[in-house]
C-alpha cells in the first residue's frame, strides 16, 4: 500500500518543461472548447476559424508578423532583464519613448529616406535606453527596487505622448481625435509580401545576438552568474553595478527600438492613444513565461501574437470579446501551469530516497 | 437581448442553422481537409473564395455590410443608440443584406488590421460608431470598391465618408435648461479629445446658458477616452467637488449621470434618453438614435440599388432634444421650447456675432453666423469656457 505526494526536481529538465508548457496550452484550450460546448456554442468552428483566419491566406499570416513584431521587441527587453532576476516591467514606456524620438526625427529631418531611417532608429535606441536611465541608476547604486521605477515611468511616457499628439505636434489636418503627424519614410518592404517591412527580422537578430552572448561570451556568463546570487557574483570579482547598468540600459533600447519599428506598420504611421496597445504588459508576460530563454521568447511571442491575431477575426464573425479574452487567459494559465508542473514530480511516499536524488 | 451582447453576425432568413451558413458548413469541409493534410491553407483559402459580388457599381442580389462599434452595444449610452440603427437597418433590408458587427473598437493598430480583414470578408459597406480617422484611410484609400462611412470623419474620398449629428443647437438647448437649474451658472463638462464635437458642445451650452444667465460659465475635463468609466468617474469627482451645478459630457456611458444624482446636481446625456440613470436629476439628453436607423437604411439600400455615391460634405443628422426627465420644472420646458422654435424659424442662431473665443480673440463680427456644416469644422471655444483651448 502506497501514497504518492509531490516532490521537487532537483533539477528541470528544459526539454520536458517545453513539452509541458504545450501540454498545458492544449489542455487549457480543451477546457475552453468544453465550457464553449456546454453554453451552446460550437467549439471546432471556433476552432477552425482561427485556424483558418492564421493559415488560410498570406494576409493571416501577415498579420499574425505584423502582431508579432512589436511584442517579441518588448518580450526581447524584458527577458533580457529577467536573466539578471531585474524585473523590466516598464518596457511600454520605453517603447513609446523609442517611437517618440523616432517619431520627432521622422517628421523634422529631410533628407535620403535610408538615412533618416537609421537616424530614427539610433534616436530610439537612446531614448529608450535613456528612459531606463533613472530606474537603472537607482538600482545599481541605491538598490532601488526597479519594479516601481520602471512601472511609473510608463504613465509618465503615455502623458508625453498625449501632449504631442494634443499638443505640439498635433495633426491638423487629417486627424480628428487627437493623433501626431505621420512618418513620411517607412521601413524597406519585405519583398513578396503586402504588409510586412525589414522590421520583422530585427527582433529574430536580436534574440540570436542575445542566445550567442548568453551561450558563448564571458559577459553573458557573468549575467547569468549575477542573475544567480550577486552577491557571489562581486565576491567572484564582477563588477556588479556596471553589469546592472550595461543590462537595464540595453532593455531600454531595444525595447525603444521596438517603438521606432512600429512606425513602419500599416495604421501606426502616428502616434495616438492606442499606439502602445499593451505591448510592454503581452511582452513581460512572454517574457515570464519563456523564463528568460530568447528561444522560448521567440516561439511564445508569435503563439500569442496568432492568438491575438485569431481572436480579432473571431470577433469579427460575433464571439464575444469577452470569451475571446476569457480564452486567452485560460490558455496563458495553461502554459504557466504546465511550466510550473515540470518542476514537480509524483514519488510514492514509502521510498527511503528516490532514485533522482541517488542520480545526483 | 442576450444574443445582441455577445453576437455580431446577422443572416439573412434564408441561411441556414442558428449559427451558421452553409457556405460556412462548406468551409468548414474545406479546412478540416486540408488540416490533415500540412496546414490545410491552400484548400481553406479556396473553400472560402465564393459570394464575388461583381463591379461595385450596378444593382445587386444582395449586399454585406458590417459596423464597426467603439464600445459594446449594451453600455446604455452612444454604441447603444448606434446599434439600435442597425437593427433598424437589419430589419428594414431583410434578406438583401448579411451583416455584422465588431464591438470594443479601440485605437490600436490592431483596428487596421481589424479593417482589412472585413474587406477580405468581402464587405459591400463598412460604418464606423467613432472616428478611427488615420487607422482607416489606408485601407479605405487601398480598396475603392468597399464603402466607408464614418461617424464624424473627416476623410472624404470617392468611397469614403464621414456623417454626424448636428448637435450644436442641442448643445444651446440643453444649455438653455441648465442656466435656469444651476443656481451658481457654472456648468461642468467633460470631453475627450479637443475635437469640433467638444467645441460645439462647449460653445453651445456657453451661449445657451448665457442667454439665461449672462454669468454662465463652462468648467471642462479633457479624458482622451470616450469609453473608460473610471476615468469618467474621476473628471466627475473633481468637477462635483469644484462646485458646478450642472453636469454635461460626452462619454459613451453613463457614470456621470449617476455620480451628478448622487451629488444632487443636475446633470444631462450626449445619447438621450436615459432618465433611469440619474432619476431626480436627470433634464434631457440629445436624441442621437433620431436619424440613424433610417440613415443606415437609406446608405445600405443605396448600395443594393447600386445609386450610392459618397458626399463630398459631411452628411448631417437632425439630432432633436430627447424626453424630458420626469423632475424637470414647467417653465425650463417652457424656456427651452421658445428657444427652440426660435432656432427652427432662423430668428436665432447658435454662433452669432460679434462672438469672442476664449483667447481672447474675435472669431465672428457683427453680423456673421456659422451654420451646422461650418459648426463641423470649428476649433475654438467661446470665452466663458475654461480648461479647453
Amino acid at each position: 500500500m502506497s501514497t504518492y505526494r509531490l516532490e521537487r526536481r532537483l533539477e528541470v529538465d528544459t526539454k520536458k518543461q517545453a513539452l509541458t508548457r504545450v501540454a498545458g496550452a492544449l489542455i487549457a484550450m480543451a477546457v475552453a472548447g468544453l465550457v464553449l460546448l456546454l453554453t451552446g456554442r460550437n467549439s471546432f468552428k471556433i476552432l477552425f476559424d482561427g485556424l483558418e483566419a492564421i493559415f488560410g491566406s498570406q494576409r493571416g499570416l501577415e498579420g499574425v508578423a505584423l502582431r508579432a513584431i512589436p511584442i517579441l521587441m518588448t518580450a526581447l527587453a524584458v527577458a533580457l532583464s529577467l536573466r539578471m532576476k531585474i524585473w523590466n516591467i516598464g518596457s511600454g514606456g520605453q517603447f513609446l519613448m523609442g517611437a517618440f524620438a523616432a517619431l520627432g526625427v521622422g517628421i523634422h529631418v529631410n533628407g535620403p529616406g535610408w538615412l533618416v531611417l537609421i537616424l530614427m532608429a539610433l534616436a530610439a535606441l537612446v531614448a529608450g535606453s535613456l528612459w531606463i536611465l533613472v530606474p537603472a541608476l537607482a538600482r545599481a547604486y541605491w538598490d532601488v527596487n526597479e519594479i516601481i521605477t520602471t512601472l511609473l515611468l510608463n504613465f509618465v511616457a503615455a502623458q508625453l505622448v498625449t501632449w504631442a499628439s494634443i499638443g505640439f505636434w498635433r495633426d491638423t489636418e487629417a486627424a480628428v481625435i487627437q493623433s501626431t503627424k505621420r512618418v513620411p519614410y517607412r521601413l524597406a518592404e519585405l519583398p513578396g509580401t503586402d504588409s510586412l517591412t525589414i522590421a520583422l527580422l530585427v527582433p529574430f537578430v536580436i534574440a540570436l545576438v542575445l542566445f550567442w552572448i548568453f551561450r558563448s561570451t564571458t559577459i553573458g556568463f557573468e549575467i547569468d552568474t549575477i542573475g544567480g546570487n550577486a552577491r557571489a557574483a562581486a565576491f567572484a570579482g564582477i563588477n556588479v553595478r556596471r553589469r546592472i547598468l550595461l543590462v537595464m540600459l540595453c532593455t531600454g533600447a531595444i525595447a525603444g527600438l521596438g517603438g521606432m519599428l512600429q512606425l513602419s506598420a500599416p495604421g501606426a504611421r502616428q502616434l495616438g492613444p492606442g499606439y502602445e496597445a499593451q505591448f510592454g504588459l503581452t511582452g513581460f508576460i512572454v517574457a515570464a513565461l519563456a523564463g528568460g530563454a530568447m528561444m522560448g521568447v521567440l516561439v511564445g511571442g508569435t503563439f500569442i501574437a496568432s492568438m491575438f491575431f485569431a481572436g480579432l477575426v473571431l470577433q469579427t464573425k460575433g464571439l464575444s470579446v469577452y470569451i475571446i479574452f476569457g480564452i486567452y487567459g485560460l490558455i496563458l494559465t495553461g502554459v504557466a501551469l504546465g511550466e510550473m508542473a515540470a518542476r514537480y514530480r509524483l514519488v510514492r511516499v514509502g521510498d527511503a530516497v528516490s532514485s533522482e536524488r541517488v542520480a545526483s | 437581448m442576450n444574443k445582441n451582447q455577445t453576437g455580431g453576425l446577422h443572416l439573412p432568413p434564408s441561411a441556414s442553422g442558428p449559427g451558421y451558413s452553409r457556405r460556412d458548413a462548406l468551409r468548414l469541409g474545406a479546412i478540416g481537409v486540408g488540416g490533415l493534410a500540412i496546414g490545410g491553407s491552400l484548400l481553406a483559402a479556396c473553400g472560402s473564395d465564393d459570394s464575388s459580388t461583381g463591379a461595385s457599381g450596378g444593382a445587386k442580389e444582395s449586399i454585406k455590410a458590417h459596423w464597426v462599434y467603439i464600445g459594446p452595444p449594451d453600455d446604455q449610452g452612444w454604441t447603444q443608440r448606434h446599434h439600435e440603427g442597425y437593427l433598424a437597418a437589419v430589419a428594414a433590408m431583410g434578406d438583401k443584406m448579411v451583416s455584422g458587427y465588431t464591438p470594443n473598437i479601440g485605437f490600436d493598430a490592431g483596428t487596421t488590421q481589424l479593417f482589412q480583414q472585413l474587406v477580405d470578408d468581402k464587405n459591400d459597406i463598412i460604418f464606423m460608431n467613432t472616428e478611427y480617422s488615420g487607422l482607416m484611410s489606408e485601407v479605405a484609400d487601398a480598396n475603392l470598391q468597399v464603402k466607408w462611412a464614418e461617424t464624424n470623419g473627416h476623410h472624404f474620398t470617392e468611397n469614403c465618408f464621414g456623417y454626424y449629428l448636428a448637435h450644436e443647437t442641442t448643445a444651446y438647448l440643453l444649455g438653455v435648461a441648465a442656466a435656469h437649474l444651476a443656481d451658481n451658472g457654472r456648468i461642468g463638462y467633460i470631453g475627450a479629445f479637443p475635437t469640433a464635437t467638444a467645441y460645439n458642445d462647449v460653445n453651445g451650452m456657453l451661449l445657451g446658458a448665457r442667454s439665461v444667465n449672462p454669468e454662465a460659465t463652462v468648467e471642462t475635463v479633457m479624458v482622451s477616452t470616450f469609453y473608460d468609466p473610471q476615468a469618467a468617474a474621476q473628471a466627475s469627482d473633481a468637477l462635483l467637488n469644484n462646485g458646478v451645478d450642472f453636469l454635461f459630457g460626452v462619454m459613451d456611458e453613463p457614470t456621470f449621470l449617476n455620480l451628478a444624482e448622487e451629488a444632487g446636481v443636475w446633470t444631462g446625456y450626449w445619447n438621450g434618453d436615459f432618465p433611469e440613470q440619474a432619476p431626480n436629476m436627470y433634464t434631457a439628453g440629445f436624441d442621437i438614435g433620431h436619424g440613424l436607423g433610417p440613415f443606415y437604411t437609406q446608405q445600405c439600400q443605396a448600395v443594393l440599388n447600386g445609386s450610392w455615391v459618397a458626399p463630398s460634405v459631411a452628411t448631417l443628422l437632425d439630432t432633436p432634444l430627447g424626453d424630458w426627465g420626469p423632475k424637470v420644472p414647467q417653465d425650463v420646458k417652457d424656456a427651452v421650447a421658445a428657444a427652440d422654435a426660435a432656432l427652427k424659424s432662423g430668428d436665432l442662431h447658435v454662433y452669432e456675432g460679434p462672438l469672442m473665443d476664449n483667447k481672447g480673440n474675435q472669431v465672428l463680427a457683427a453680423g456673421e453666423t456659422i451654420d451646422s456644416l461650418g459648426a463641423y469644422e470649428i476649433n475654438w471655444a467661446v470665452e466663458g469656457v475654461s480648461g479647453l483651448e
